[in-house]
């Protein structure tokens, strides 16, 4: 069956305010790169109106830290499995200068 | 060798609400070990979303800390903490959901060392049951 690919995107604001950047790191905050993987996750749900978990990371790459005061664009482009309910999700995330600050292919679950 | 909380601290920048690890034992110092992991179920981390929201991400996040805490048990421990980048995640399979309310195994192994890079094994499970697998890539040590 073919299968048609979508790419989404949404902008997430790092504010210093962030509870979790308390602890990453104290004096010298860095967003925790796995947070990068829950605005995928938001994206993606998000986008497609159904809730989205990642069942497999294929691959990972952190390339630069991000910093608070900065924001960061995530766009995943969507290829729904034939089942309707898994997809493979290619994501770039980048800074507001246009940065490649991470990518990572994944394989999701679309649950209404 | 048997890690505790205070230990953990010395070795990690890592701190409340974001460090996951309560203990750690060290099978093979600077290679492999197994920690118990607590999940801040009910601590808002992000905006609305608290650690519940955000089990298989804190798995991956655990799973680096004890990956980071076990290499610097050997030799290539860094100056101080905070010296070691996470750079990947590779072959990461996650299984059942995690229930953020009970402790969770954290099973480490360094699988290799290229320069300055590391790659480790991890497994995460809870009552025996497997949660996650995966691969570890970080810079230093």
């Amino acid at each position: 069956m073919e299968t048609i690919s979508e790419t989404l995107g949404k902008t997430f604001a790092i504010a210093a305010e962030q509870p979790v950047l308390a602890g990453h790191f104290p004096g010298y905050p860095i967003l925790p790169g796995v947070l990068l993987l829950a605005f995928a996750r938001d994206t993606i749900a998000t986008a497609t109106g159904r809730a989205c978990r990642i069942q497999a990371i294929v691959r990972h790459k952190f390339v630069e830290p991000v910093l608070p005061g900065q924001s960061v664009r995530v766009e995943c482009t969507l290829k729904p499995a034939a089942d309707g309910t898994h997809a493979n999700a290619a994501c770039r995330y980048v800074n507001a200068d246009g940065k490649l600050v991470a990518k990572g292919d994944y394989q999701v679950r679309l649950t209404p | 060798m048997r890690l505790e909380r205070k230990d953990i601290e010395d070795m990690l920048p890592h701190r409340a609400p974001i460090l996951l690890a309560d203990s750690i034992d060290v099978a093979t110092p600077g290679e492999a070990g197994v920690g118990q992991v607590r999940l801040p179920a009910d601590t808002v981390l992000w905006d609305s979303w608290t650690g519940d929201h955000l089990t298989d991400e804190l798995i991956l996040e655990g799973a680096a800390q004890v990956l980071g805490v076990v290499m610097s048990t050997g030799p290539a421990r860094p100056e101080s903490p905070g010296q070691r980048l996470l750079l990947s995640f590779d072959k990461v399979e996650f299984h059942a959901a995690a229930d953020p309310g009970k402790d969770i195994q954290i099973q480490v192994r360094v699988e290799g060392r290229f320069g300055a890079m590391s790659v480790g094994d991890f497994n995460a499970s809870q009552d025996g049951l497997l949660l996650a697998a995966g691969k570890i890539g970080v810079m230093g040590g």
